[in-house]
């Protein structure tokens, strides 16, 4: 990477503005707070400059914000009636090959290509003609892969290969029949982290287990831990009716920075779950069933009987183990509370294995 | 060799889908790459595998160009079918999905197996105008080809189209096998495909 | 060449094998052989394989050099091979009814050969016919003597622009990747389409240009692209490279100068995209042609993220000659701001189809005229369509237009891969447009979207047009899809993809509103459009169309007027052609 070494001024809409060398007009322009729409741009990714939406006027000819560096004296017009026209023909060409079910799109109210459609209000589309169809639908179990909604902004080929590593997914055929897909379009199979999902600017790539369960509108988002393991990403929990109907992370939050596995990203259906525990539960007879205790009972039970183990056998006939889905906090106190309050050091941690 | 058959996959992401519960995710081999991987590194060397790991051993040797690799193997099998693409995914740790991206980009490639011989139409503007659309038909006609099929039953002949090939001075071009043929009409790709076809064995070019 | 010798010269390009110039050879050698020949006359007869001379549709072309004086001999089959053994090389009589004619002469007479010179003069696969023409003296020449930024210097000077597309000064290009930091560099040659004659012509210009190119701008590698399907080029080129290669001018401490250069083949598939830049080196690196945006350019970052300079083949066969002969020598070619010449495939309606090469802004009617010899047939002119699918469409009108980039540009064309193809008044323009725009929708790599999507609507709309259910509005689409498309496509494909749809509509608007309007297809080609017709009065129940039609379609008895079912017609045209009263007329 070239280091920046020095700042370049530059006129954006007017505004002028020095940024180091090497950035692009689009994160300048977002500096002095000119938003230029972007479909195939995600900071996450490298950048392709395929969608062509982020297009600016410089020196009366069009450029892709996305990818151009910005250079000295530079004027940079990011909303002309051309340009904007040019935006708004291009959004009209994109829609021409897009299924127009918006009204049962599980992506409505957050979808880029909505949006932008919306700000261009494209009722008319200039351009009509054949679409993309495709019958067959993949067959895994988590993500719901509609490609004829698909634009082929690339965000989900890259952030699978760039940032998770996987490449589980890259772009295949050519022209207008391209088409992103798991190798011979077999179904994808693959960590199923949803990263691509998270990127996704429509909706080509969506939560099966999200489809008809809500409204983007009408959800509560409680920003929470993960509890699968130590990492302890932060989540973003959309609750509606009291349920969780889906998680998210949110970029710039927490250690995961927006990115989650398929445990925490799909995994939730514990929380309310029928057969989860609730309360702690003690075999009170021998042969009995497990009958439902409180919390002091049963910490109670698990000290005496611990107490009573080791000074039958002395301590060392006592070992714990502990999980990976504690906190490091909660680990600590555990191997302290082995070694000090219970005297041995048989103690060992799952994550070890 | 005398390994033992393992099972075909130590997991299965098609039985989950269709059961009606929530996918389990506790449950550990599932989301494990390295049980999924060894799972597909079958040790049992076949056929297959020597003639692979011959085109493995020159692959290596020139840095690991996709399109060379599978112009490699289009040559030894005539096509390229999953199961060497998985192969070569294995083991080269490059995801298969970007094998399929430039075989599906190359008209190229093939992923059906190929005929014996090949007809090449060039299409490109020059031929065009000189009526390279006529003789694709009569190359279909004398093939008994239907429309969409490139390849005939016995494997005998495949007839494809070119972009231009760059005779357009004796245009219209047809090439079969790898003799060019320039200046020709409906009846001499005709007189062409059902003379050659006669001929018991075709030993090349 | 010495002055009692025979010298017979085979023309052995992809058309001159096409045509049986191997068995034509085969057969001088044999004959030659088998009469005794070279005792009875008492020299020796040299047998050379050449490579094309561009009058393809006259070949196979064979010279018979006799004591100097030279006789073309033209359409030879193995049959006449005899004969002209035994009555020319023994008997010493030419025989003139066979010898190339006017055409011949008047094909090549307005040409300005410099670089396809050589071509048809030289065996193509001997190293010493090349260096005998002073070959690789260019390269030993810029390698000891001249320090790289020189020939840079010398390169610029010229005035040598790319051959490929969109004619960016080649000695610039060369200037910026030299002045790069990195240490590895790289430069590619394209053997395109049109470059195809001059690898198997004269490969080692190519060879030398590229050694001369990589020692300019510090390159240690250079690479030749070449499709694999032109089996005869590869194979001329690999033989030219060993050569070369055995000779030490390819290889380590080239000419003693510690220089080291080495090339290498890159195959590519048949991918109309390939010729552009960064799709090229993508390709290279073995992945999907999917071309990258710019800046950065690829002489600042491009092959494996180097400093790469890509050259089409005719531009580094013209840096031998420019460095030979100097930069003066090569300026004073062409226009002010073209120099040089440019080769062009003259293909379609033309007598004489075949490879020219012009110097830069020649005329376009001395193209098709002097050396195309007219139209075939003595139809009408109607069209010139330059620079391969995405150049413009040139009308007759305009035909005294000079051809170089600039005024190439001026009408909405390019240069592009140098293919030039003629239409006459049997060519639909609007058919002919959608012929390119759907070639050129087959070749989108799909990557952006103005031309994954913009070339889908625009074939669209042209299939609607020719089938006759065209809207006036629809024209207002084109010219606005083609807005976008010039406007925003991330490379050059897309922005050119529109130049034909533009100049046609620009210059045949009548043509696209009888399309529309009359529902008419005035050329006669468009299936939707046209009905073919028996004329009673004419038609004297021959039979010929009955016999001819593949549908069916035409019934009457013999000796009566025949009918044409308009339901089972299939608008093939076939009973058009086969009558001979003019009894069926098409509207």
């Amino acid at each position: 990477m070239e280091k920046p070494i020095n700042s370049i001024s530059l006129v954006i809409d007017g505004k002028q503005i020095s940024v180091p060398s090497g950035t692009t007009i689009l994160d300048a322009a977002k500096q002095v707070g000119i938003t230029i729409p972007a479909l195939c741009y995600h900071p996450k990714v490298s950048r392709s400059g395929a969608c062509r939406v982020c297009i600016v006027e410089v020196g009366g000819t069009l450029v892709t914000a996305c990818t151009t560096p910005v250079s000295g004296g530079m004027e940079v017009i990011t909303n002309s009636p051309y340009v904007e026209n040019m935006r708004r023909d291009l959004i009209d060409l994109i829609l021409s090959d897009h299924p127009y079910d918006c009204m049962v799109c599980q992506k409505t109210g957050e979808c880029e290509l909505q949006e932008l459609a919306y700000k261009y209000s494209i009722r008319n589309p200039v351009f009509r003609g054949e679409r993309r169809q495709y019958a067959q639908k993949d067959g895994n179990p988590f993500i719901d892969r509609d490609m004829e909604k698909c634009i082929l902004c690339g965000r989900c080929v890259k952030i699978c290969d760039e940032v998770q590593g996987v490449g589980a997914i890259d772009f295949a055929y050519k022209g207008f029949w391209a088409k992103v897909c798991p190798p011979f379009e077999q179904d994808l199979n693959c960590e199923f982290c949803g990263q691509c999902v998270m990127v996704c600017p429509t909706g080509a790539l969506i939560g099966k287990n999200w489809v008809a369960r809500g409204r983007y509108w009408n959800m509560r988002e409680v920003e929470s831990t993960c509890p699968y393991c130590g990492v302890g990403c932060t989540l973003s929990l959309h609750v509606k009716e009291n349920e969780i109907v889906r998680v998210t992370a949110k970029e710039g939050r927490g250690v995961n920075d927006g990115l989650l596995c398929v445990k925490g990203r799909f995994g939730y259906q514990f929380v309310s779950s029928p057969d989860r525990l609730k309360t702690p539960l003690i075999r009170r007879r021998k042969g009995g069933d497990l009958e439902p205790a409180t919390w002091d009972e049963a910490l109670g039970v698990v000290a005496s009987r611990l107490k009573r183990v080791k000074e039958q056998y002395g301590p060392d006939a006592i070992a714990g183990l502990s999980s990976a889905r504690c906190t490091t906090e909660d680990n600590y106190l555990f191997q302290k509370f082995m070694r000090a309050a219970v005297g041995t050091n048989n103690v060992d941690h799952c994550a070890r294995l | 060799m005398g390994a033992p058959s393992l099972p075909g996959r130590p997991h299965n992401a098609y039985s989950i889908a269709q059961s009606s519960k929530p996918p389990s995710l506790l449950s550990g081999g599932f989301f494990c790459p390295v049980a999924r991987r060894a799972g597909r590194l079958r040790d049992r060397t076949t056929a297959m595998d020597k003639v692979l790991n011959k085109i493995l051993e020159e692959h290596r040797r020139e840095k690991g160009n996709l399109i060379l690799l599978l112009q490699r193997i289009q040559e030894t099998y005539g096509f390229i079918s999953r199961e060497n693409v998985q192969w070569f995914s294995d083991r080269l740790d490059v995801p298969a999905s970007r094998f399929f991206g430039v075989i599906t980009f190359y008209p190229k490639f093939r992923m059906k197996p190929s005929g014996k011989n090949t007809l090449t139409v060039c299409c490109g503007a020059a031929c065009h105008i000189k009526g390279a659309q006529q003789l694709l038909y009569a190359s279909h006609e004398a093939l008994g080809l239907a429309k969409g099929e490139d390849t005939t039953e016995d494997l005998k002949f495949t007839v494809e189209k070119a972009t231009c090939i760059g005779a357009c001075n004796i245009a219209p071009v047809v090439i079969l096998n790898k003799q060019v043929h320039g200046a020709m009409d409906p009846e001499k790709v005709t007189k062409l495909l059902t003379g050659f076809a006669k001929e018991d064995e075709f030993i090349g070019y | 060449m010495s002055t009692s010798s025979v010298e017979i010269k085979v023309c052995l390009g992809t058309s001159g094998n096409a045509a049986g110039g191997e068995e034509v050879l085969r057969l001088f050698r044999h004959y030659v052989f088998d009469r005794a020949v070279e005792a009875r006359i008492g020299t020796r007869c040299e047998f050379r394989k050449v490579g094309c001379r561009g009058f393809c549709s006259k070949d196979v072309l064979v010279d018979v050099i006799i004591n100097g004086s030279k006789t073309t001999y033209q359409s030879v089959k193995p049959i006449m091979v005899e004969r002209i053994v035994d009555d020319h090389i023994v008997g010493g009589g030419p025989i003139p009814e066979w010898m190339a004619g006017d055409e011949y002469t008047s094909f090549h007479s307005k040409q300005y050969k410099i670089i396809l010179g050589p071509c048809g003069e030289i065996d193509p696969e001997n190293i010493d016919d090349y260096i005998r023409m002073n070959g690789y003296r260019a390269a030993r020449k810029a390698v000891t003597k001249m320090t790289p930024d020189g020939v840079i210097d010398v390169v610029t000077q010229s005035g040598l622009r790319g051959r490929g597309g969109s004619g960016f000064s080649t000695g610039e290009k060369w200037r910026i990747c030299r002045g790069q930091k990195n240490d590895t560099r790289y430069i590619i040659g394209n053997v395109g389409e049109v470059n195809r004659a001059l690898a198997e012509g004269n490969p080692h210009a190519i060879i030398e240009g590229l050694l001369i190119g990589g020692y300019a701008i510090g390159a240690q590698k250079g690479y030749l692209y070449i499709r694999e399907r032109y089996h005869l080029s590869v194979e001329r080129l690999r033989t030219a490279l060993d050569q070369a290669r055995d000779k030490g001018f390819i290889g380590k401490d080239i000419f003693g100068s510690g220089f080291d250069f080495n090339i290498e083949f890159s195959f590519g598939t048949e991918s109309f995209i390939c010729g552009e830049e960064t799709a090229l080196m993508e390709s290279i690196e073995g992945k999907r042609a999917m071309p990258r945006y710019r800046p950065p350019f690829p002489a600042e970052k491009g092959l494996w993220g180097m400093p790469t300079v890509i050259n089409n083949a005719e531009t580094f066969s013209n840096i031998p000659l420019i460095i030979g002969m100097g930069a003066d020598w090569f300026s004073s070619i062409g226009t002010a701001e073209s120099k040089g010449t440019k080769v062009f495939t003259l293909s379609g309606k033309v007598k004489n189809n075949g490879l020219v090469e012009i110097p830069m802004g020649m005329p376009l009617r001395e193209i098709v005229y002097s050396i195309g010899g007219g139209i075939a047939g003595n139809r009408k002119l109607k069209a010139v369509q330059v620079g391969g699918p995405s150049g413009g469409i040139i009308p007759e009108s305009m035909i005294d237009m000079g051809l170089d980039y600039e005024s190439l540009r001026k009408v909405g064309s390019i240069v592009g891969s140098g293919g030039m193809v003629v239409f006459d008044d049997e060519d639909c323009i609007v058919s002919v447009t959608k012929f390119f725009v759907e070639f050129l929708q087959r070749e989108s790599c799909g990557e952006c979207t103005p031309c994954r999507i913009g070339t889908k609507r625009m074939l669209e709309l042209l299939i609607k047009i020719t089938d006759g259910t065209g809207e006036i509005e629809d024209l207002d689409t084109l010219n606005r899809l083609s807005g976008i498309m010039t406007a925003s496509s991330l490379c050059g494909l897309g922005r050119t993809a529109s130049n034909p749809f533009i100049t046609s509509f620009n210059h045949f608007r009548d043509e696209y509103l009888a399309h529309i309007r009359d529902k008419k297809c005035p050329a006669g080609v468009c299936p939707a459009l046209v009905v073919f017709m028996v004329v009673p009065e004419k038609c004297k129940g021959c039979g010929l169309c009955r016999k001819a039609c593949p549908a069916g379609a035409v019934t009457g008895e013999i000796k009566k007027a025949h009918d044409i079912n308009q339901e089972l017609c299939i608008k093939c045209g076939a009973c058009y052609k086969v009558c001979k009263l003019k009894a069926i007329k098409k509207q």
